[in-house]
């Protein structure tokens, strides 16, 4: 069995801890950081820190940011009558850099799972009614995943919400931009189907 | 479909092995335990992702290593091959491959690339096994009998495997759920929207499996008929939860579903188990016979002979087989495990005349070399020895 010096040791075990980073892809990563200048490995670790030091989570809106309340919810010029309900923060950015969407964001930070021990008083859900009574809200978007348990929030928020003056609307699934029909799963095909609309 | 060379590396007792087949009969012949059953579960897990007999997938590693890897070459007409005509045109050469890692890491690869999705990789190429353990058909219980359906339905209809696969996970959170309100640590509302998915994807499996089962029944009558004679009559009848859900059209059978949940909510809290839903599904076999001018009905899981029951089992496999073949337009690979054991000299003779007259690839595994006959037709025989083939 071989034995690394106890420092080296303790990088790639932090490494492994990272998301798609095995074994291997520590050990290297670790020796290409023993390789490193000085400089840069300073740089990096202070980064790291400051990720954690500097960075949080919107109070309003579950983005990640360095102001409290975040760029978005502070920004007058967007429609403070929409609310896009996304499962994490990382969602924000995809909907964000379609350039599309102009009104605000809530991040429920997870989805509805009995099975990992996550109910409706695990999620920002609270939160979300909070808003709705204190701000001027007229539709909410439901934007979790078409998963199981993605899907089974949106219908627990329908419900919630159904008692409210205020719309509620799911984004579509279906078939990709561009996308060849012949090309396309026999599953997303027929929910595209399922889902069309009246042109 | 024929499978043209098979690759076993780690397979159980399997270390390294290529083995070419012919388009006919491949008769596997060794003592027992030699790993001849292992050849057809090899050709049966490429098929469906699955083992006909054990689970978890990691006991199909070889002891004391970390993974296994199976690959297909497998040839399919360009087309229709039901079609007498269709034989001459060009043939589509296919290249599957499946790998598992005692991590639980699983990889399909179709031609070399990358599949994501289970219920892409499930019909590609098509199998029907039959075995003495095919008996459980008959004998065994619910569950046997809708894994038959369910994996029958799987090779002709990828839609139908991602709704079963979303039912299944949406049942076990509701049934985690369930025991949660047990414990008041969750509320009942919170049931809600399980219940709507499981009402969803419940209505679509049950309508397909009862279209199905419909088609299905018409052909096992068909080929029972053929094995016994007018003697007696064989009865298929599926019994869906909740009740008469097959006889009502999609709206009302949302209602009847909804209404089936909610009334049997309570019990389910207590039991943290759903009592309602396709995955209570189930069908009764019923031989109806006359004597003596009068009429009887039994069902044959209690009241059959072994004799019928297995003449009932090969009718509900032969059915499989003439199914896939009409609805896919290609004829499956025929998997024989131990038949001669199992079968009277008719009923095997009926078999692979069947199997010649529809052209179908077929293995057959025996500890008698003497097996083979002139009925089986063209046929290479393989022998096995010790995880070895020659
Ligand atoms: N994971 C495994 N690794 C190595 N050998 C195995 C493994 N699983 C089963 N075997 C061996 O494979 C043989 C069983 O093969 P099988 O195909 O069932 O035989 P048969 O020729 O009777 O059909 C037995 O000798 C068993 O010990
Ligand atoms: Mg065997
Ligand atoms: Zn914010």
């Amino acid at each position: 069995m071989l034995h690394y010096p106890e420092p080296l040791a303790r990088l790639i075990n932090e490494l492994q801890k990272l998301p798609t980073i095995g074994a291997k892809t520590a050990q290297r990563l670790a020796f290409f950081m023993l390789k490193m200048p000085e400089s840069d490995t300073t740089k990096l670790a202070q980064a790291l820190s400051e990720v954690k030091t500097h960075l949080d989570y919107c109070s309003v809106c579950g983005n990640i940011t360095d102001q409290q309340p975040c760029y978005i919810c502070t920004d007058t010029r967007r429609d403070r009558q929409t609310v896009c309900v996304i499962e994490e923060p990382d969602d924000l950015l995809a909907i964000e850099r379609t350039q599309e969407y102009k009104g605000l964001y809530h991040a429920l930070m997870g989805v509805l799972s009995p099975l990992d021990g996550v109910g409706p008083k695990d999620l920002r859900i609270d939160q979300l009614f909070q808003r709705i009574h204190s701000e001027d809200i007229k539709e909410v978007i439901l934007a979790t995943n078409y998963t199981t348990e993605g899907q089974a929030t949106a219908l627990y928020l329908t419900k919630q919400l159904e008692s409210l003056e205020i719309t509620t609307t799911r984004i579509a699934y279906g078939i990709p931009v561009g996308g060849d029909l012949e090309y396309i799963d026999a599953v997303t095909l027929a929910k595209a189907l399922e889902g069309r609309r009246r042109i | 479909m024929r499978l043209n060379q098979l690759v076993l590396r780690n397979f159980r007792s399997y270390t390294d092995c290529e083995i070419d087949f012919t388009d006919r009969v491949n008769l596997i012949v060794g003592e027992n335990a030699q790993g001849k059953t292992t050849l057809l579960e090899a050709i049966y897990f490429l098929s469906t992702a699955k083992s006909h007999r054990t689970y978890p997938d990691n006991e199909l590693i070889r002891y004391n290593e970390s993974w296994f890897y199976l690959r297909g070459k497998i040839a399919a007409a360009n087309g229709s091959d039901t079609n007498p005509e269709a034989q001459i045109e060009p043939l589509d050469l296919m290249t599957v491959e499946v790998s598992n890692e005692l991590s639980g890491k699983k990889r399909f690869k179709f031609n070399g690339v990358l599949q994501k999705k289970l219920s892409e990789w499930i019909g590609q190429f098509n199998v029907v096994f039959f075995s003495p353990e095919s008996l459980t058909l008959v004998k065994g219980a619910p569950a046997d009998r809708r894994r038959f359906i369910d994996l029958l339905i799987s090779q002709i209809d990828s839609v139908y495997l991602s709704s079963l696969q979303n039912y299944q996970f949406a049942l076990k959170q509701r049934n985690e759920l369930l025991k949660q309100i047990r414990s008041k640590q969750a509320n009942p509302d919170f049931l809600d929207p399980w219940d709507d998915i499981l009402i969803a994807e419940g209505i679509s499996i049950s309508q397909t499996r009862v279209r199905m089962f419909a088609q299905l029944k018409a052909y096992v009558q068909a080929k029972h008929t053929e094995l016994t004679g007018d003697r007696e009559v064989l009865e298929l009848k599926y019994q869906p939860s909740p009740e008469k859900i097959d006889r009502a059209p999609k709206q009302e059978a949302t209602e009847l579903f909804r209404q089936g949940l909610q009334s049997s909510r309570s019990y389910d809290i207590l039991r943290g188990m759903t009592a309602v839903g396709p995955h209570r599904d189930d069908f009764k076999l019923i031989l109806e016979s006359q004597s003596a001018g009068a009429m009887y009905f039994q069902e044959a899981k209690a009241f059959g002979s072994q004799g019928q029951q297995r003449t009932i089992a090969l009718a509900l496999k032969l059915g499989e087989l003439e199914l896939i073949r009409e609805t896919t337009g290609k004829t499956p690979i025929v998997l024989l495990d131990d038949v001669f054991s199992e079968l009277d000299g008719e009923r095997s003779s009926f078999l692979f005349n069947l199997l010649g007259r529809l052209n179908a690839q077929t293995f057959i595994t025996s500890t008698r070399q003497e097996a083979w006959g002139p009925e089986l037709g063209d046929c290479r025989v393989f022998t096995v020895h010790d995880g070895q083939v020659n």
